[in-house]
């Protein structure tokens, strides 16, 4: 990665990103002159993968969300065993 | 409270309490086994003949006091459990507010026992049977606090798992296993919403729990608790079931569900 990014002439901001996984950025247009800098976003393999990697990671959130169920079942649970009216006729004496 | 308040002009004529400078005489007649006490004859002071003394009855006394102080503190432990408990369905301001009322007025009831002109014990047994029968602390706000705060729990697991459901229904796509599995979750939630409601309505025989008052008879109250801990059992089930479901689809659409 190092070798790459010293091998670009003004690929500073792209190797600053930090992210091995990110595609190459092309270089900011710091030129007016050089029509190549300009136009649409060449089509390679990041558009084709992206849906992929962003349902992987909505999965992973529900995951994350169902996690937290068994817990508040759990709650549920002990409330209502501490709801039985029979005990609590007991514990009301008088 | 308002119970109360015609419990108490109710059993104001038949109450003897000279010298009472608190509320009128609570109810009596309240069907209850009374305690098996001697009732005196009123004793009478020398010069005024009609009008009876004051009698101690000190014992009594202090074990009304006790009953009042075990309740206070047992209604604190149900307002933090309450407050605690989250409010999906919006029904726990009601039940803040019943609890407080069932304080002030055993607070009340206490100082007219501890301070009350009792010629006899039975406007005595009167007001200490009513630490009992106009609260219910134990019998209806104890279960009714739990029963609430188990719904609230349900309620937060079935906004957990809406949300889960919507989300995976925008990523089953054509996949037809994580589809059926996602079908068979809705259902589950389905189920759950008949026993419990989907907040912020809260539905089935739980429904009816916030508004059960302290009565003499319990017969009703108890069978509205019993039917709504019934209820509550099957919410959790079928929302347990529902998770199960939500994981199965994760797992059809290439996830590895821990469970």
């Amino acid at each position: 990665m190092l070798a790459v990014c010293g091998a670009l002439a003004v690929g500073v901001a792209a190797c600053g990103s930090g992210s091995s996984a990110s595609p190459p950025r092309r270089p900011p247009s710091t030129t007016a002159a050089g029509p190549t800098t300009t136009g649409p976003a060449p089509a390679g393999p990041a558009p084709a993968t992206a849906p992929a990697a962003a349902s992987h990671e909505e999965l992973a959130q529900v995951e994350q969300q169902l996690a937290g169920v068994p817990g508040l079942l759990s709650q549920a649970q002990q409330a209502n065993s501490a709801a039985d009216p029979d005990q609590a006729r007991a514990a009301e004496g008088g | 409270m308002s119970r109360l308040i015609r419990l108490l002009s109710g059993a104001a004529a038949g109450a003897v309490l000279a010298g009472a400078t608190v509320t009128p005489a609570f109810a009596s007649g309240t069907g209850q086994t009374p305690r098996p006490t001697l009732v005196p004859r009123p004793a009478v002071t020398a010069g005024t003949a009609s009008a009876p003394a004051c009698r101690p009855f000190t014992a009594q006394r202090q074990r009304a006091h006790t009953d009042v102080a075990m309740r206070l503190t047992t209604l604190d432990q149900l307002t933090t459990t309450i407050i605690a408990a989250g409010d999906p369905y919006g029904v726990n301001g009601g039940q803040r507010a019943a609890l407080g009322d069932a304080r002030t007025g055993l607070v009340a009831l206490d100082e007219k026992i501890q301070t009350g002109c009792y010629t006899d014990r039975t406007a005595l047994d009167a007001d200490t049977r009513t630490i009992f029968t106009g609260y219910r602390v134990y019998w209806l706000r104890v279960p009714q606090t739990h029963i609430l705060e188990a719904a609230d729990r349900l309620g937060a697991a079935r906004q957990t798992l809406g949300a889960s459901a919507a989300k995976l229904a925008g990523l089953v796509g054509d996949n037809a296993k994580a589809k059926a599995d996602l079908a068979a979750m809705n259902d589950a939630l389905a189920n759950a919403d008949a026993h419990v409601g989907n907040p912020p309505a809260l539905g089935g025989s739980v429904g009816a729990v916030p508004a059960l008052a302290p009565a003499v008879d319990m017969t009703a109250d108890v069978a509205a608790l019993k039917a709504a801990r019934r209820d509550l059992e099957a919410a959790r089930k079928a929302l347990d079931t529902a998770r199960r479901d939500a994981l199965r689809v994760v797992a059809d659409l290439g996830a590895n569900p821990s469970a």
